[in-house]
């Protein structure tokens, strides 16, 4: 069954049923996003994405259909993450995930690439790595990134652009020669 | 692990992303009973439109009923005790020409069996 054909359950009978299963196929992007908003704190991107579904579920009935139910469901949990943190008035919760890779990769292997691409990644502002990674992680287009985080086209093929012409020196000692 | 080439070329877009989902991106997250803890905190499902009809439909008939009963006794007839109702019915049922109280009996069943047809999962659907 389809996420459309889920979604229409749920508002014609109100199935918690059908519900369940667009929980089910969705909740590993919306956590994986929340996570990498909130950085090594699982505990509370959880939070935010339970009341993120929560939400939606009151909610589906402004569903469009005009992007996808993912990226909608993206757009909710971006929403949460801020009011979070506009609550919390804590250090930039994104910043500790980068702190979090990177004592892991240090005792890998100090010349580990995953350990340069941190390095790399800490040079970049949050919403520069927050494009990149719904570019990269979630695979979403340009447009669909902009329905996400509010943000016009234009400031997101900025961010995504900036970011690339960041990591592509510090990175360009991994690139095979040609 | 070490760096292939110092003075390699730049990097291109396709291989940033390849290196990015290698090593920074998070594996899908199995999902550990979270789906329950969502459903557990969804408000309570609110009657379908379906369960609402039938709803409707129920109520409408006891109306109906209460209605008649009450038209015959402010008309001042009494109501038959059940014997002979019974056996009026049943006398009814008997003569030819109660067809239109056998079609109307029909349709009725017919209408309830729709109506409560979702609760009762032994009965055929169509």
């Amino acid at each position: 069954m389809t996420d459309p054909e889920l979604i229409a359950r749920v508002l014609v009978s109100d199935e918690h049923a059908a519900f369940g299963e667009l929980v089910r196929r969705h909740q590993s992007a919306v956590r994986r996003f929340l996570r990498h908003l909130a950085g090594g704190d699982h505990a509370l991107a959880d939070d935010l994405a339970q009341e993120t579904f929560v939400q939606a579920y009151r909610g589906l009935a402004q569903y469009m259909g005009s992007s996808g139910f993912q990226t909608w469901l993206l757009g909710i949990a971006h929403n949460h993450w801020r009011n979070a943190r506009r609550r919390q008035r804590t250090v930039p919760m994104e910043q500790a995930h980068l702190d979090a890779l990177e004592p892991e990769a240090a005792a890998a292997n100090l010349c580990d690439l995953k350990h340069d691409l941190a390095l790399a990644l800490r040079d970049l502002g949050p919403e520069e790595r927050t494009a990149l990674h719904l570019c990269y992680q979630q695979g979403l287009s340009h447009g669909e990134i902009a329905d996400v985080l509010h943000w016009p086209l234009g400031t997101v093929k900025t961010h995504l652009a900036r970011s690339k012409e960041k990591l592509r020196p510090l990175l360009a000692a991994w690139n095979p020669q040609t | 692990m070490e760096p292939t080439n110092l003075n390699s070329p730049l990097p291109d877009d396709e291989r940033l992303a390849a290196w990015y989902r290698a090593n920074v991106s998070d594996a899908a997250l199995p999902d550990e009973g979270f789906t329950h803890s969502v459903l557990v905190a969804l408000p309570p499902a609110r009657p379908s439109i379906a369960a609402r009809r039938r709803l409707f439909v129920l109520v409408g008939a006891l109306i109906g009923t209460a209605v008649a009963f009450v038209k015959d006794f402010a008309s001042g007839r009494t109501l038959p005790d059940f014997p002979e109702f019974a056996s009026n019915v049943s006398g009814a049922l008997a003569l030819p020409a109660s067809a239109v109280l056998l079609l109307a009996l029909g349709i009725s069943a017919l209408s309830l069996w729709y109506v409560i047809r979702p609760k009762l999962n032994f009965l055929p659907r169509f």
